[in-house]
C-alpha cells in the first residue's frame, strides 16, 4: 500500500477512506511495514495520517460479547423448534421413521429412568435451606441451598456412592480400621461435576457448581479423581486443611485453609467472605439464596472487599457493601438492584 | 442486566469468513450440515452484534433462535444474498427490535412513542498499552456517547465492521443519502469532539515514549 498518497488528506477525508479503513481492519503485515516506513519517512506530513489511525485503533479496541457458551443449546432448541413444525413437509416413509424411533426413545427413557431414579433416592433443597441428613451407613451431611444429593437405594451395599450438586458438608462414618488397606465394599465415593472424591473416613465440604468444583478437607484422608488440561486422568490425595479448586479439564488449584471456620460457616448461616469480589458475594446469594441479582454496570463485579465480613444475615451483608463500597442497594422481596 | 449467567467478554476478536456460494446453495437445497455450519459461523458474530443493543442475553438467543428458525422453513424462497453476514444482522436487528417493541408494549413504558432505541458498544480499557493510548480512548469513548444511537450505530457498522456505505444503509433500512449524512454528522462531532490539537498532543507523547524507550 501506498501511504504517501495520503499526505494532502485531512482528517475527515482519512476517516472516509475504504482503503486507509480496511488496511487498519485487516493489518496486513506488508501495509504494517509500509506504514511504519511512511511515519519514518514523513514524521511531519504523515502526522494527520497518524492521528486518524491512533482514532480508529482505539475504537476498534473494543470488548467483544460471543455468547460461546450457549451456541449448542441454541442450536438444540432451533433443531427442536425446526422438527416439532416439520413433519407436513416430509414424506410418509420419514413418519414412520420417526414412529420407531419414538418408541425406541420411550424404552430408552424408561431404562434411564429407572436406573437413576427408581434405583436413586434424592433430596434436593430449595434456595437458602439448609438441611442435615443421615445417610443409611450413619455418615452425615448438611446440604446447603439449592444443592441437590443422590445416592442408590441400596447404599450399603457395595461402594458406597452419592452423586452431588451444589455444595454440602461431609462427616462421613469409618467403616474400616486400617486405612493403608480399604477394601472396595468401604469406600466412599462423592461424585460431582467432572471430578471424583474418594474418601477414607473423614470431614470436608464440597462446593460443585458452575462447572467448578472446590473441596476442602478439615480432617481424615481423601482422594480426588480429576481430567487435567490435558484430559489426562489425575488423582490428588489430600490432606487435612487442603484446599482445592477445580474447573472443568483445567489445572487444578491446591491452596491451604487458612480459616476452617470459613468453611463451614454457611452450615450455622453465616456469610463469610476473605478479600472477595462483589462477583463472588453476588455468587453466593444467587446460588445458594436464590436472590435475584440486577448489575447494570458489569464493572462494579471487580469492587473488591479487603479483610473479612462475617455476618448472619444478607440484610446485614447488603448494609456493609452500601457502607464500605458506596453503593446504592435497593432490595424488593428476592430482588437486589446494586447501583453506584 | 441479569448476572445470573457470568458474562465474559473477551478482547480476542471474532473469525469472520464470508459463507460461499456453493455451502449457500447447499443449504438452500435443504442440507443440514451446510446450515449447521453457516449457524457455527455466524453465531457469535451476531451476538457480539445483539449485545449493542440490549443486555439481556436471552432476548438476543431468543431472536438468534427465530432468526436460524425462519431462515430453514424458508430456504426455498429465500435469494443468494451479496453477503450473508449482513443479510443474517439485518434480520437480526429486525427480530430483536420486534421482540424489544413488543415487550416495551407490553410493560406500557413510553406508550406512543417510538420503541427506545439503544446502541452501545464496551471498549476495552484493560488492555490499552500506554497512558495516551487510554486517554485517546476516554476522549473518544466520552465523544461518543455524545451521538444518538444510530450515529453510534452507523459508526459501529463502518469502523469496526468495515461495511461500506450502501451495505450499512441495507442494514439499517435507510437510503444511502442519509446514510452519508449520518455518518458526516457523527464523525464531524466526533472531531469537534476529540480535537485535532488533542491528538497531535496524544501523538507526542507516543513518540517521546518510544524516543525514549530507543535511548533506554
Amino acid at each position: 500500500m501506498d501511504f504517501s498518497q495520503y499526505i494532502h488528506y485531512n482528517y475527515e477525508d482519512l476517516l472516509n477512506d475504504d482503503a486507509f479503513l480496511h488496511f487498519i481492519i485487516d493489518q496486513k503485515a506488508s501495509d504494517l511495514d509500509a506504514w511504519e516506513n511512511f511515519k519514518k519517512e514523513q514524521p511531519y506530513r504523515s502526522k494527520v495520517a497518524q492521528a486518524a489511525f491512533e482514532t480508529l485503533s482505539a475504537y476498534r479496541q473494543q470488548k467483544v460479547f460471543t455468547n460461546e457458551t450457549s451456541q449448542s443449546m441454541v442450536f438444540d432448541r432451533i433443531t427442536a423448534t425446526i422438527n416439532t413444525t416439520q413433519p407436513k413437509i416430509k414424506s410418509f416413509n420419514f413418519l414412520s421413521f420417526f414412529r420407531v424411533a419414538a418408541v425406541f426413545a420411550v424404552v430408552a427413557l424408561t431404562a434411564v429412568l429407572y436406573f437413576s431414579f427408581w434405583n436413586k433416592k434424592s433430596i434436593e433443597t430449595d434456595f437458602g435451606h439448609i438441611q442435615t441428613l443421615t445417610l443409611p451407613d450413619g455418615s452425615e451431611v448438611t446440604l446447603n441451598g439449592n444443592s441437590k444429593i443422590s445416592y442408590a437405594k441400596d447404599f450399603k451395599k457395595g461402594t458406597r456412592e452419592v452423586w452431588l450438586n451444589g455444595e454440602a458438608l461431609f462427616n462421613v462414618k469409618h467403616i474400616n480400621i486400617d486405612t493403608n488397606n480399604i477394601k472396595p465394599a468401604e469406600k466412599f465415593m462423592v461424585h460431582c461435576g467432572d471430578m471424583n472424591i474418594e474418601v477414607l473416613g473423614t470431614t470436608f465440604n464440597v462446593k460443585s457448581r458452575h462447572d467448578q468444583t472446590s473441596v476442602g478437607l478439615l480432617s481424615g484422608k481423601i482422594k480426588i479423581d480429576y481430567n487435567d488440561v490435558s484430559e489426562t486422568k489425575k488423582a490428588f490425595i489430600m490432606a487435612p486443611g487442603d484446599f482445592v479448586k477445580y474447573a472443568r479439564e483445567s489445572k487444578l488449584v491446591h491452596q491451604k485453609i487458612v480459616n476452617p471456620q470459613h468453611l463451614t460457616a454457611w452450615t450455622t448461616r453465616h456469610l463469610v467472605f476473605q478479600d472477595a469480589s462483589l462477583e463472588e458475594m453476588i455468587a453466593v446469594l444467587q446460588d445458594d439464596l436464590g436472590y435475584e441479582v440486577m448489575l447494570p454496570d458489569d464493572e462494579l463485579n471487580h469492587l473488591k472487599l479487603e479483610g473479612e465480613i462475617n455476618v448472619s444475615s444478607v440484610k446485614e451483608l447488603l448494609q456493609i457493601l452500601s457502607n464500605t463500597l458506596h453503593l446504592t442497594i435497593k432490595t424488593e422481596n428476592k430482588k437486589i438492584t446494586i447501583t453506584k | 442486566m441479569l448476572v445470573k449467567r457470568t458474562i465474559s467478554m473477551p478482547v480476542k476478536k471474532i473469525l469472520h469468513n464470508e459463507t460461499n456460494y456453493i455451502e449457500w446453495n447447499s443449504f438452500k437445497a435443504g442440507n443440514w450440515e451446510a446450515f449447521g455450519r453457516i449457524y457455527d459461523t455466524h453465531f457469535k458474530l451476531l451476538n457480539n452484534y445483539g449485545y449493542k443493543f440490549t443486555r439481556d442475553t436471552d432476548q438476543i438467543e431468543d431472536a438468534v433462535h427465530d432468526l436460524f428458525v425462519n431462515l430453514w422453513q424458508k430456504r426455498t424462497q429465500i435469494g443468494n444474498p451479496a453477503s450473508v453476514r449482513n443479510y443474517l444482522y439485518k434480520s437480526l436487528r429486525n427480530m430483536l427490535f420486534r421482540k424489544m417493541e413488543t415487550q416495551q408494549k407490553f410493560v406500557k413504558l413510553n406508550a406512543g412513542e417510538d420503541y427506545q432505541f439503544h446502541f452501545e458498544v464496551s471498549f476495552d480499557t484493560l488492555f490499552m498499552e500506554n497512558e495516551a493510548k487510554k486517554d485517546l480512548q476516554k476522549k473518544l469513548k466520552e465523544a461518543i456517547q455524545t451521538l444518538s444511537a444510530r450515529q453510534q450505530e452507523i459508526i459501529y457498522l463502518r469502523f469496526y465492521e468495515g461495511l461500506s456505505y450502501e451495505e450499512a444503509a441495507d442494514i439499517m433500512n435507510l437510503n444511502i443519502n442519509s446514510t452519508y449524512k449520518l455518518l458526516y454528522k457523527a464523525i464531524g462531532k466526533l472531531q469537534k469532539q476529540v480535537k485535532l490539537e488533542d491528538l497531535m498532543m496524544i501523538l507526542c507523547l507516543l513518540a517521546s515514549e518510544k524516543t525514549l524507550l530507543e535511548i533506554n
